[in-house]
């Protein structure tokens, strides 16, 4: 054996290089944030729901409206994140901008909106979608439940076992995702309806038709999980760039890729008949619409990316949910029990079973209850966990405000008060025309109150969070005293250590 | 167990034997060496001088460092000094396949023994060596007490947090709690 003191000395840098080696830079956080927003299921889904529900041509700039909102929140939202511990979940930025009651609402809103409703809604979608694939091209005929609970039960094992070599295959076909989103779009743009390229869905006029607060909302649906790069403030080489180069980079280019995808459609319907087409042929419209110019394998191709761009958007949500289920285990809000973690895999098995679990029986009920998977399943689901999802960007980028209110909390005028500011406006503007036009946003009628059922589960479960917090704090003082730092709860001084820390460069 | 959990055990158990030793502590999470006299394990001694030739950095930053070559060092030095014999599947290699380093135990039931005499201790409802309760204390931390235990007394975790607090000094206590949270951020990120 070599002697220890000889070997290291000669071979090893600084701790902070030995550190940086092992982190991720950029390219890894923006490529990380990106299989989560699952970009084809958004162009293909999304973007032609987003015609044919609004009635709106301007969808297209409605993307990069919400890419705009959206860096200008990610300003403060950095800034925040490197001031606090347990980075990256909403919640925690809730606790700490407008206190623990409002963050354990917080929490509950996630965890409404991540899994109960997105991943549900694109279990639905993924067996419509799929059924649809099998039956066209292989050949075999079975109903959708079969398909959904095929990604269900695919998604319940990679979410305890996680395996590294599946990472590589769902990268891959992340790249091929959007290789295939760019084809298809340049594709349509080179065949303008009409002969003719047209920029009308890109004016801004289109903003300021009825349709606008749908066509923002359904937008910013897209991209959830940008915020996830903050989750690797830790873990990143440079904590104070690289994470807010790469959640900049990430909101460019999904909002970049989204508008473009978006506007190409649009050139090649045409601006006056993508709303009818949208209407008529929903995901398929974005293959319909290349498939005379191309050869159809690669329509075939796109088709079978789409069903695994929404298989990994399925993942994600499996594992986004199980994450703050375990970080509020982790804190006492959640029982122990949950926050278990897999001896091999390092997975969060407690959340990750509680959500198989809850899948489980939510699709049972659209197979007994005979609900249209796809209007009540993917697009309801869906919407609603989007609108969840903006709630929670809003009531966080207040609580940043809050956050950098204090004196205790210096920042840069421009990162702490003027970004985060704007950021609160304009996402508190967006939540307010998506509850004005809820009835549109769901497409039922605006007298039968659908929409509010439907949209009452977000104060019904904030309010929950709210009063289990608050009797937290009379029956377990000390849970409640750890509210929002998730892994790091257990450990004494946090915030010492985290004014220390950011003083410090490295955590 | 995960390696990346064994890794950050295993780094924080370094330090937590520095701790003990009387040459390193902890102000306000931040890593500080006290006495220098170099202590007689090779690995120690190289840990120690690591951490005097740089500048101060927090107690979980060391623990990450520590991490990278945690696994390995601790290898070495059990194969060294003849604990344990060190396994690499050489076929396994020479197919492309890579496959971890395995270390065996050369007395299975020496390398039981720490765990023999945690669990009967806590079962008699005595208390543990400081010793066995910084160990034990890591076990949760890494979440392997139901393991290496064998016990499915889920009150044991509490125990063991419980015997932590009163007979570990407050260093090693913080140094426990900021490898737990370093697993923990490991199981979030993912």
């Amino acid at each position: 054996m070599p002697d220890a003191r000889t070997r290291r000395s000669s071979s090893r840098g600084g701790v902070a290089a030995a550190l940086a080696k092992s982190r991720l830079g950029v390219a890894a956080l923006v490529f990380s944030v990106m299989a989560a927003a699952a970009p084809l299921t958004v162009v293909a889904g999304g973007a032609t729901a987003g015609f044919q529900v609004t009635g709106s041509t301007g969808i297209p700039l409605a993307y990069v409206v919400v890419a705009v909102i959206l860096g200008l929140f990610a300003v403060g939202y950095v800034a925040m994140s490197r001031r606090i511990v347990n980075a990256g979940a909403f919640y925690t930025y809730i606790s700490r901008g407008l206190g623990k009651p409002a963050g354990v609402g917080g929490a509950l809103t996630a965890l409404a909106a991540y899994g109960p409703l997105m991943q549900v809604g694109l279990l639905c979608g993924f067996g419509v979608v799929a059924e649809d694939f099998m039956t066209t091209h292989v050949g075999l005929t079975m109903p959708w439940w079969i398909w959904a609970y095929a990604a269900w039960a695919l998604a319940a094992v990679l979410g305890v076992t996680r395996i590294d070599l599946l990472g590589v295959v769902l990268s891959v076909l992340l790249v091929a995702e959007i290789c295939v989103a760019v084809v298809l779009a340049v594709v349509q743009v080179r065949h303008p309806s009409g002969g003719r390229l047209s920029v009308t869905t890109l004016s801004p006029s289109n903003l300021l038709t009825t349709g606008l607060g749908a066509a923002l909302a359904t937008a910013i649906a897209g991209f959830v999980g940008f915020e996830g790069t903050a989750v690797f403030g830790e873990e990143a080489k440079d904590p104070r760039r690289t994470v807010a180069r790469a959640t900049f980079i990430a909101v460019t280019l999904i909002g970049g890729l989204y508008a473009f995808c978006a506007w190409a459609m649009s050139v090649a319907a045409g601006p006056d008949q993508i709303v009818d087409r949208a209407t008529g042929e929903g995901s398929e419209l974005i293959f319909n619409l290349a498939a005379p110019h191309l050869p159809p394998a690669v329509i075939t191709v796109g088709q079978f990316l789409l069903l695994s761009s929404i298989f990994a958007a399925i993942l994600a949500f499996q594992n986004t949910q199980a994450r703050i289920v375990f970080a509020l285990a982790r804190e006492g809000v959640l029982p122990a029990l949950l926050g278990r973690v897999g001896k091999r895999s390092k997975a969060p098995v407690g959340g990750s079973i509680t959500q198989t679990v809850l899948a489980f029986f939510a699709i049972i009920a659209f197979v007994l209850t005979g609900w249209d998977p796809f209007t009540k399943g993917f697009f309801w689901l869906t919407v609603l966990g989007g609108i969840g999802v903006l709630l929670l960007m809003t009531i966080t980028s207040s609580a940043v405000v809050a956050f950098f209110s204090r004196r205790d909390n210096p920042a840069g005028v421009w990162e702490g008060r003027v970004a985060p500011a704007l950021a609160f406006a304009a996402l508190a503007g967006v939540c307010y025309v998506t509850v004005d036009n809820g009835a549109a946003l769901f497409g039922v009628d605006p007298t039968s109150g659908t929409q509010w059922w439907l949209l009452g589960v977000y104060p019904a479960v904030f309010i929950a969070g709210v009063v289990w917090a608050l009797i937290l704090r009379s029956a377990k003082p000390e849970v409640y005293a750890r509210i929002g730092l998730g892994a790091h709860s257990n450990v004494a001084e946090v915030e010492s250590t985290a004014r220390h820390s950011t003083t410090g460069g490295v955590r | 167990m995960h390696p990346d959990v064994v890794a950050l055990g295993l780094g924080g158990a370094l330090l937590a034997e520095l701790m003990l030793a009387g040459r390193l502590t902890s102000e306000y999470g931040t890593l500080v060496v006290v006495e220098t006299t170099a202590p007689s394990d090779d690995l120690a001694n190289a840990v120690l001088a690591r951490v005097r030739a740089e500048q101060p950095w927090s107690v979980s930053t060391w623990i990450a460092a520590l991490a990278l070559d945690a696994v390995s060092d601790v290898g070495d030095r059990l194969s060294a000094a003849g604990r344990i014999r060190v396994e690499r599947p050489r076929r396994l290699r020479t197919l492309g396949l890579t496959r971890a380093t395995r270390f065996v135990p050369v007395d299975k039931r020496e390398a039981w023994a720490p765990a023999g005499r945690i669990a009967d201790t806590i079962r008699r409802g005595e208390y543990l060596h400081k010793l066995d309760a910084v160990l034990a204390g890591l076990m949760v931390a890494m979440g392997l007490h139901h393991e290496v235990l064998d016990t499915w007394d889920p009150g044991i975790e509490q125990h063991i947090r419980y015997q932590v607090a009163g007979f570990v000094p407050a260093d090693v206590q913080d140094l426990i709690s900021r490898t737990e949270a370093a697993v923990g951020t490991r199981v979030v990120i993912g």
